[in-house]
């Protein structure tokens, strides 16, 4: 993955056993670090 | 620089990560590397105006994937290896004055989904032998960074203080007809009481019968998960809902954020089998005795590794739930 490329990784959790679902987006920093944002399916307050 | 080196009289790693020792310290807020990059501003760790929750990797880790073969070579009896293994920031909030007591209980469900993802994910790596989840708050315990966040090591081997618990649990399983220990110590909690501080459908707050710490208290899972990961729905959000409570009691104990360490313990990831010896729990060591004292590890806690304590847990849980009811 290139320097600040992005890459969607979709990712949910089992709604049949009550879970929240989340969506996961990955990111490569300049340094070759890794970053991930979450986000999920519920609005915040 | 990642290293390990053995203490063959302890008979455990210790880590050295001596680039840490530049790493931002204490920071003015408005410099927070953790914050979200405001337009115009300066860059932060998180190249967006506003995020929910984040996972990156540590700028400065105490362990590192690619960590090179050390250049002390050691001997035989101490002998030296690569500190490879992963380290995690967990960014709890955008918001750079919310602590986790005072985010809602929805935001908590959320980042524990978070947790059990990184659990899954980190477990999974060849490297990493135990997935270690933990939280340090407060400027007493050493925070660098005010920033709501934990971490995430996912260490190369067994770390002492876990390992030690699965032995324990490890030999009351085989002493006691396959009960586990965790679950055993619940069922004595439950049946005396004193030092139940919250409890919720399937997780329980406690402070345990043996605490090191004046206001230590555990989170117990009812059912015996070995790991956040296989926790069901429904136990999460209980999860969230217990801790919720147990945060807020923390905070009005003496009228201010109060500083811990919170940590997990779980099954670890080295493709041993844990069932019945692993038991997903949580626990928090606030070093506060009173509002202006704290409890210090000092010779006896360091040197002996053995606590004295000056209070008995049955008299700061009855306090502690006194708090937390009172919400």
């Amino acid at each position: 993955m290139a320097a600040g490329s992005r890459v969607m990784v979709s990712y949910s959790v089992d709604r049949e056993d009550g879970g929240i679902g989340l969506e996961r987006e990955s990111e490569q920093k300049e340094d070759g670090r890794y970053i991930i944002f979450y986000t999920f399916e519920d609005e915040e307050d | 620089m990642n290293q390990l080196r053995w203490d063959p009289t302890l008979r455990e790693w210790v880590a050295y990560a001596t680039h840490r020792q530049d790493r931002t310290f204490l920071p003015p807020a408005e410099y927070c590397p953790l914050c979200p990059t405001k337009p115009g501003g300066f860059p932060t760790e998180v190249p967006r105006e506003h995020y929910d929750i984040v996972v990156f990797e540590n700028r400065f880790p105490s362990f590192a994937p690619n960590a090179p073969e050390p250049d002390e070579g050691g001997s035989d009896l101490t002998p030296t290896a690569p500190g490879r293994g992963i380290c995690e920031v967990v960014l709890y909030s955008d918001d750079h004055d919310a602590t986790l007591a005072t985010m809602s209980e929805r935001r908590i469900g959320n980042l524990i989904e978070v947790w059990a993802d990184r659990f899954r994910e980190l477990g999974a790596r060849e490297e990493v032998d135990y997935v270690f989840i933990f939280e340090n708050k407060g400027e007493a315990i050493g925070v660098t960074l005010h920033h709501p966040h934990g971490q995430i090591y996912g260490y190369p081997f067994i770390p002492p203080r876990p390992a030690k618990e699965l032995e324990a649990a490890r030999d009351h399983t085989a002493q006691n007809e396959g009960r586990c220990l965790h679950c055993d110590l619940l069922s004595q909690e439950h049946e005396d009481a004193r030092r139940i501080l919250a409890k919720g459908e399937h997780f329980t707050a406690f402070i345990p019968f043996y605490a090191h710490f004046p206001y230590e208290a555990h989170v117990y899972s009812r059912r015996c998960a070995p790991s956040i990961a296989d926790l069901e729905g429904a136990e999460r959000r209980d999860l969230a809902s217990v801790l919720k409570r147990l945060l807020v009691g923390y905070d009005s104990l003496f009228g201010f954020s109060l500083p811990y360490m919170m940590v997990m313990h779980q099954a670890p990831t080295d493709g041993g089998t844990y069932d019945s010896i692993a038991h997903f729990h949580i626990e928090f060591y606030p070093p506060n005795r009173t509002a202006d004292k704290l409890k210090y590890l000092a010779g006896s806690e360091t040197g002996a590794g053995a606590y004295i304590m000056d209070v008995l847990p049955e008299s700061s849980a009855e306090t502690l739930r006194g708090k937390i009811e009172s919400q």
